[in-house]
């Protein structure tokens, strides 16, 4: 199997406060691992530091090294914006620009120039829409605002934009957090489908949508990655006591 | 317990009974002092927007007229009268200084009926008839005649809307005070609006946190609050004793107004900017875009209905400044249009206030409706702000 991501012994800091303890970890490439672990463990955390989003983040201090094939993607010379149209993400509250739905997913290809025609466009456009699994739904009001869709069209648009750009790998920060269960499914078959040409972290407070939708999955407990593995050997047969305790609901 | 929960249950009623009742109260004292205000006014003022002329028809017009203008319109109003009058002065007391110029431009191109404009005096006879009026009994009398005549009409006062200053209250018009406030208005923004909008992005979106920050905006806040008089004793000595700017101009004018808004539009940009949702900015910088394509590709254009808003209400704060304009000199006696910015102007509340200090009594009635145009500018540039803010609130999901 692949490595498309690698991180060393990451640690971050919030000012005084540290948030992950030397975290090591492999990502598979076109494979989904799912993030477990109860709130507050630095999962959202984690996630930030595959795409450089702490960057962004005031007194935010991260150590060690996160390899994106192979290559340390918080070297000096890496630009971040390259880096983000490689490793996309979805946030946990749909964020749709107040935008119409076409000028949200032309964005991330307008910015980047992958585009060289208006048809161009158009096709990057739809087909996204389509991988998305929303073209049915909003084909004939493209031109209407993003924001006017509901919640599970609002994140499945997300997610179309953020597959605009052909990211190589997609961070999903609890994508169905705000959905209900019809819209969850869709998500989960949407994330099916797409991992046959994406790399997806999934962030992920269910244990069954772990279950469901992932092959590996990391369990983070306080900072500190406790265990990580096949996701049915960990969920059937977790080797940590605390992993166990987590999954079968015993804190957390 | 149950007794005790609804005796707090009704004591909250009543609270909310009397916060209500107070509410409504407030709201209603603001109402009726503003309707005090704009019936007063438009008692006052109507007058402004009506005049009076004496309309006689062509056949009417006897024939071989004096040379002389005054004396032609002397002979064709006594042609009518049926008394003989004892001294042309009390026929011309009786007409605006410009009826000769009337009679002389009607008889080059004599289409429709001759209109004669009454003075001022005989205006204010006829709309309020007042006694003390300073027209003699015997004018009096001609005027009355001519009003059994059927030659005086009423009609829309358009010189009021189409001419300037003028020593004669029958010819003021405000028409060069709106193009004063309106050339004054847009230098004030072309100067005001780049920078206030420039710094307020640098500084919630670039300027890192730090004390230096804090100083600035403290600052800002602090200079919101100064009285305008103070920028324009700034501009007295800044653009006209320092840098020698004509004075009494829009130039000048637009400048010191400028320094005033240039805080409230800071603050106003400011908020705009602020009410983005991090998790735009977020979702933004996700998708690969650098920190100034964020700022401009979303930041700024989602705020573009607040900046809107908060420049509009600037404006509108300013065109009713008067105290400033005082100081640097815009009480200049206008009667042309002015025809840029570096040429001699007055502005609509200067005018107002110029007017005001008019003993004339005809002048009152000019000012208050000159104040009354100036309310309607206001009331136009409060509801498109209002509008603005409406149509273009952002959902953000
Ligand atoms: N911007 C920040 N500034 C300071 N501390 C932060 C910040 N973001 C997160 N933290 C802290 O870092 C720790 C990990 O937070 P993180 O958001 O990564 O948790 P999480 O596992 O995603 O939790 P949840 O499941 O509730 O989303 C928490 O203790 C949190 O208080
Ligand atoms: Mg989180």
């Amino acid at each position: 199997m692949d490595k498309k991501m690698e991180a060393h012994a990451v640690s971050v800091f919030y000012g005084q406060t540290q948030a992950l303890y030397d975290i090591s970890l492999t990502i598979p490439a076109r494979h989904v691992t799912a993030l477990i672990g109860p709130s507050g463990c630095g999962k959202s955390t984690f996630l930030r530091c595959l795409n450089r989003m702490n960057d962004v983040v005031e007194d935010c201090v991260v150590r060690g090294s996160i390899l994106l094939d192979g290559q340390n993607i918080y070297a000096p010379s890496v630009d971040t914006v390259m880096l983000r149209a490689r490793v996309g993400m979805v946030f946990q509250k749909p964020n749709p620009f107040p935008k119409s739905i076409f000028d949200n997913v032309a964005y991330g290809p307008r910015i980047h120039g992958m585009a060289k025609t208006k048809a161009d466009l158009e096709e990057i456009v739809v087909e996204s829409l389509k991988r998305a699994g929303l073209w049915q739904e909003v084909k004939d009001r493209l031109h209407t605002e993003g924001t006017s869709l509901s919640g599970g069209q609002q994140q499945r648009l997300c997610i179309a934009r953020s597959i605009a750009i052909s990211p190589e790998v997609i961070l999903m920060d609890e994508p169905c957090s705000a959905l209900d269960p019809i819209a969850t499914a869709k998500i989960e078959e949407l994330i099916d489908d797409l991992k046959a040409n994406y790399t997806i972290i999934i962030v992920t407070h269910s244990m069954q949508q772990a279950a469901r939708v992932s092959q590996t999955t990391a369990f983070f407990h306080m900072g500190k990655m406790i265990e990580v593995g096949p996701t049915d050997v960990l969920f059937t047969n977790p080797k940590n006591e605390r992993t166990q305790g987590y999954i079968t609901g015993r804190f957390g | 317990m149950i007794d005790h929960k609804n005796r707090s249950f009704r004591r909250r009623h009543w609270r909310d009974r009397v916060f209500r009742r107070v509410a409504v109260g407030c709201v209603g004292f603001a109402l009726l002092a503003l309707l005090t205000l704009l019936s007063s006014l438009i008692a006052q003022g109507w007058g402004a927007f009506v005049s009076y002329s004496v309309e006689i028809q062509a056949q009417d017009i006897p024939p071989n007229l004096p040379s002389s203008d005054r004396a032609a319109v002397v002979a064709i109003i006594t042609s009518f009268l049926q008394t003989p009058v004892t001294s042309k002065q009390d026929v011309i007391r009786l007409f605006g200084a410009d009826a000769g110029s009337q009679l002389v431009a009607w008889l080059k191109q004599p289409q429709g009926p001759l209109r004669l404009r009454l003075s001022d005096d005989a205006d204010m006879v006829l709309k309020h008839s007042y006694q003390d009026s300073p027209l003699k009994p015997e004018q009096r009398k001609i005027l009355n005649d001519l009003r059994d005549l059927g030659v005086v009409r009423q009609h829309f006062n358009i010189t009021f809307f189409t001419s300037g200053d003028s020593r004669e209250p029958e010819l003021v018009g405000i028409y060069s005070a709106l193009v004063g406030s309106l050339l004054t208005l847009a230098t004030a923004f072309v100067m005001a609006f780049p920078i206030g909008v420039m710094t307020a992005i640098y500084l919630t979106e670039y300027a890192k946190p730090s004390a230096w920050r804090t100083w600035v905006e403290i600052n800002i806040n602090n200079l919101a609050a100064v009285p305008s008089i103070v920028f324009g004793l700034l501009g007295l000595s800044l653009f006209i004793q320092f840098l020698g700017w004509p004075r009494s101009t829009p130039l000048v004018g637009g400048a010191v107004l400028a320094l005033i808004i240039l805080p409230t539009l800071v603050i106003a940009t400011t908020a705009a900017l602020k009410s983005v949702p991090t998790s735009i900015r977020m979702a933004a910088l996700a998708m690969g875009a650098s920190k100034t394509q964020m700022v401009f590709h979303h930041v700024v254009p989602y705020s573009i209905p607040g900046i809107m808003t908060g420049s509009i209400l600037s404006m509108a704060h300013i065109l009713g400044e008067t105290a400033p304009l005082l100081l640097i000199g815009m009480v200049a006696f206008i009667v042309d249009v002015p025809g840029g910015i570096t040429e001699a102007a007055t502005t609509l509340p200067v005018q107002i206030f110029l007017w005001s200090e008019s003993p004339e009594r005809a002048f009152a009635e000019k000012t208050a409706g000159a104040i009354l145009v100036l309310l309607v500018f206001l009331l136009i540039m409060n509801a498109v702000a209002i509008v603005l803010r409406h149509r273009h609130q952002k959902t953000w999901s």
